[in-house]
């Protein structure tokens, strides 16, 4: 029961953006659209008031929700537009918005590196995609309905509601219990007896050095060596049967 | 039918050589001729308006009717020119000529109106090839305007104008086949064809080593 | 003088007037220098064609591209009935303000070593102190392909679109080569901050460039560059004689304009990055040195850097009108069979030498060997279209026994 007190209300504004989107996916039967809407906003509210910003300046603060805001917003969008072009295109919101969160929380490179792979590589993959299949921009009826909208957003919203129960719990980012050595715009704090990897050699002493090149270098390359090498290597067998499966010019494709 | 497949002769692209399939030498190499053009610099631009074109004696432009030595029109109106002209933009009415009257008196016919739309057509000079007396010819006037198009359909009056503007210009010789037609495409005080094409000595083109060039 | 200017400020505004200052001057420069590039190119294309060019607009045709500018500003600006309005109308803005971005993080001048918003120095940058200027613009210039593909999408028309996937597909490859290549140079200089790559080519000297080091790698992202630019000879995203004008088919007035302008932006951020990465930026032996600090020095730095980028527009304007343009096969054989392994194997060089304590002077045999090498592959590959093997002759017996 001392679980439901804390909790409980999260599950109010998870209930109800479940069902915001569940109102808003494109049906056989038009819904009106504003009623979801208003759901949505009113879910997002909710949620905005129990989870506090991170610590940081006014600016800082004005960006965090601009940013979060656009992301959340786009992320309803896209699962919820009927012409696939726009899901796209919200998605590609989606991931500009994210990485301006990277930058927020002194992740450049990672920033960096999503637009340049998401945004500018993989949507404009799906786009060539969507442009191939159709042309005119009107959907026909078989990708304008999805298949299982009420069991997807359920299962999303359960999922999300996992993330955000452990989080409280592990990172205490309601507010409730603030985690006084946390630098600003740390959401989670190293729970007490993990110990950092051997091979890490992360110069953790000099503040302007979190987030740069060399320490992002120094951390993939220590302490998650293992799996940036299997990471590469389950790329290079993709990309090795992209090419083995690929047909040769000769059997008469392209 | 189908093509016998003895007939067919597939070309290979011709192998590349070492350089050649590099790259860089073919870009340095066409960069190099762009750069020469830059910096030997001759440019073959007119200035239009200023400067009319140089065109050839064998234009074609605006047609002409041309008159004989006695300053009547030459046409005998066969209509061999109507018939020819693919774009079908030639009328003409015939008339007996007057027997009494001693002007007309070596012609059987001329034309009673003789009428080319300009803007129907295509300048392909089917109706001078056919014209037995050399009578309609296209001259090298290029720059035809009109503000309707009741203007642009040139009478006979208006082309035997044409000619009376065009006859003495070097650019416009009248193009007799002289004393092998007869009387009415004689001609003995004006110009005749002078040559079909000349190349300049500056004209680098005509100098290139390739195909394509009329010797 | 400046910090006058600064001072006269309240407190709060202080930190925004360097960077305002700058954006100004750098978005007015640019559009005067672009609209001035697209007289140059005609000039230059006419030159090369035994042509005069534009010379009606005032003297030498100097006016030409204020005629243009007021010809497309008053022009009307025509929405087609069957796009789509609001990507038709938001395409022209997504490629001119993405490529106006990628210039907040190229220096254009001498950058001061230690600055701050305050002092009063003239940044010469829009955004100092970037760790990640590389990465930065590649990111940005990823994104300029939206404009191509939603300004073709929303055309609804089939050239647009055939351009749009074109340019997709050629974007999305040709990003690869383009970061491959600075790889080696990151290594090299220890850091992704443009600053920081010139500033160390600039303390070491003419014989410090990076132009010596990895000649490979700066054709590579010269090539690569000028294929994300969409520039001849890799503009098969509008070819005119194929797809009238491509992407950009259903456009008209300034809508046009601004992709023009998003593209010749490019090209300037290309010519910049070339001469800043790969050829010392504003450093130019005895007069243009780190260390010289006399009067005008600032000026001459800034000169100096301007000429050589001005080299290289003037490189890229004379490929155009030089080199057919590719296939589109050969445009992403090129991307993924030859430039991709190229920079590959140019990083791995600049690791071994890096790792083993090698003089850095083996990456020039290095670089041509590779060059070689790939030429060397190039005679022996074999090409798809000149395979094809001809059908037996069917001898056609009894054919010709009817026939007689």
């Amino acid at each position: 029961m001392q679980w439901n007190e804390e909790n409980g209300l999260l599950l109010i504004p998870l209930g109800l953006g479940c069902l915001a989107v569940w109102w808003l996916m494109p049906s056989a039967k038009q819904r009106p659209r504003i009623l979801g809407g208003l759901a949505a906003l009113a879910a997002i509210l909710m949620m905005q008031l129990m989870l506090l910003p991170p610590a940081g300046d006014y600016v800082r603060n004005v960006l965090f929700f601009l940013f979060a805001a656009a992301a959340v917003i786009s992320a309803g969008l896209m699962i919820t537009d009927r012409n696939p072009v726009y899901a796209a295109l919200w998605f590609a919101l989606v991931t500009l918005a994210v990485c301006g969160l990277f930058l927020l929380n002194s992740a450049p490179f990672l920033s960096a590196s999503t637009i340049i792979v998401y945004a500018g590589a993989i949507i404009v993959t799906f786009l060539f995609v969507i442009m191939l299949a159709q042309q005119s921009g009107t959907a026909t009826s078989y990708d304008q309905q999805p298949i299982q909208p009420a069991i997807a957003s359920i299962g999303a919203f359960i999922l999300l509601g996992a993330l955000l129960f452990t989080l409280q719990e592990w990172g205490h980012i309601d507010g409730k219990s603030t985690n006084l050595h946390a630098e600003p715009g740390q959401f989670i704090a190293l729970p007490e007896g993990i110990q950092p990897n051997p091979l890490s050699q992360a110069p953790h002493d000099n503040p302007h050095e979190i987030g740069s090149l060399r320490v992002l270098g120094r951390s993939l390359f220590g302490d998650y060596l293992f799996a940036v090498e299997i990471a590469g290597t389950v790329l290079l067998i993709a990309t090795i049967g992209a090419i083995a499966i690929a047909p040769r010019r000769s059997q008469g494709t392209l | 039918m189908p093509i016998n497949p003895k007939d067919i002769e597939w070309v290979e692209e011709p192998s590349m050589n070492f350089w050649e399939s590099t790259y860089l030498p073919a870009v340095f190499d066409g960069l190099r001729t762009t750069g020469q053009h830059v910096a030997d610099f001759h440019p073959v631009t007119e200035f239009y308006p200023e400067q009319k074109p140089d065109l050839p004696s064998h234009y074609r432009g605006v047609h002409r009717l041309n008159r004989d030595d006695k300053g009547r029109v030459k046409c005998v109106a066969c209509m061999m020119c109507a018939t020819a002209c693919p774009a079908h933009c030639i009328d003409i009415v015939a008339q007996d000529a007057p027997k009494d009257d001693p002007h007309w008196a070596d012609r059987d016919k001329f034309p009673k109106s003789f009428v080319i739309d300009e803007l129907k057509c295509i300048y392909c000079g089917m109706c001078e090839e056919a014209c037995p007396v050399d009578s309609i010819e296209l001259t090298n006037i290029f720059d035809l305007t009109g503000m309707s198009r009741q203007e642009m359909m040139f009478d006979k009056e208006k082309l035997l104008s044409v000619f009376d503007q065009t006859k003495d210009s070097a650019h416009n010789p009248v193009r007799t086949h002289k004393g092998k037609l007869g009387h009415a495409s004689d001609f003995t005080n004006l110009h005749t064809l002078g040559p079909a094409t000349t190349v300049r000595a500056d004209d680098r083109s005509a100098k290139a080593n390739s195909a394509g060039v009329i010797e | 003088m400046l910090e006058q200017l600064i001072n006269w400020f309240p407190e709060w505004a202080r930190p925004f007037i360097m960077p305002m200052l700058t954006i100004a001057i750098v978005l007015q420069v640019n559009l005067g220098v672009c609209s001035y590039l697209i007289l140059l190119e005609r000039k230059l294309s006419a030159w090369m064609q035994d042509r005069i060019g534009p010379n009606r607009v005032g003297p030498w045709g100097l006016l030409q591209p204020v005629a243009d500018m007021l010809k497309l500003l008053l022009k009307e600006d025509v929405i087609p009935g069957h796009v789509n309005k609001f990507l038709y109308v938001l395409a022209p803005g997504i490629s001119v303000f993405t490529t106006m971005l990628a210039f907040a993080v190229v220096p254009f001048g001498p950058v001061p070593r230690n600055l701050s918003a305050t002092d009063g120095q003239f940044p010469f940058i829009i955004a100092p102190g970037v760790d990640l200027g590389l990465v930065f613009i590649f990111a940005v210039t990823s994104l300029a392909v939206y404009g191509i593909i939603l300004g073709g999408w929303a055309s609804n028309n089939k050239y647009s679109a055939l351009g749009a996937m074109r340019a997709s597909a050629q974007v999305v490859s040709y990003e690869i080569p383009l970061g491959m290549s600075v790889v080696g140079l990151a290594l090299l200089t220890g850091s992704m901050s443009i600053e920081k790559i010139l500033l160390h080519q600039a303390d070491a000297g003419i014989l410090g460039w990076n132009i010596w080091f990895q000649p490979l790698a700066c054709v590579i992202f010269f090539a690569a560059a000028m294929a994300e630019a969409q520039r001849l000879p890799f503009d098969l995203s509008e070819c005119e004689q194929e797809l009238v004008g491509g992407w950009h088919t259903e456009y008209s007035a300034m809508k046009w304009g601004l992709f023009f302008l998003g593209e010749y932006t490019h090209v300037i951020t290309i010519s910049f990055l070339t001469s800043i990465l790969f050829f010392g930026g504003w450093h130019f032996p005895w007069i243009a040195e780190p260390e010289s600090q006399y009067l005008g020095s600032t000026l001459v730095k800034v000169l100096v850097l301007l000429m050589k980028s001005f080299a290289f527009i003037i490189v890229i304007q004379m490929l155009r009108w030089t080199i057919p343009r590719f296939r589109f096969d050969q445009l992403m054989g090129l991307a993924w069979k030859v430039l991709i392994p190229l920079a590959t194997l140019n990083v791995i060089c600049v690791m071994i030498v890096k790792q083993f304590h090698l003089n850095q002077w083996w990456l020039l045999p290095m670089s041509a060997a590779l060059f070689l090498g790939a030429g060397l592959i190039g005679t022996q590959s074999s090409r798809p279209f000149a395979r094809r093997t001809v059908e037996p002759v069917a001898e056609a017996h009894g054919h010709h026994a009817h026939a007689h």
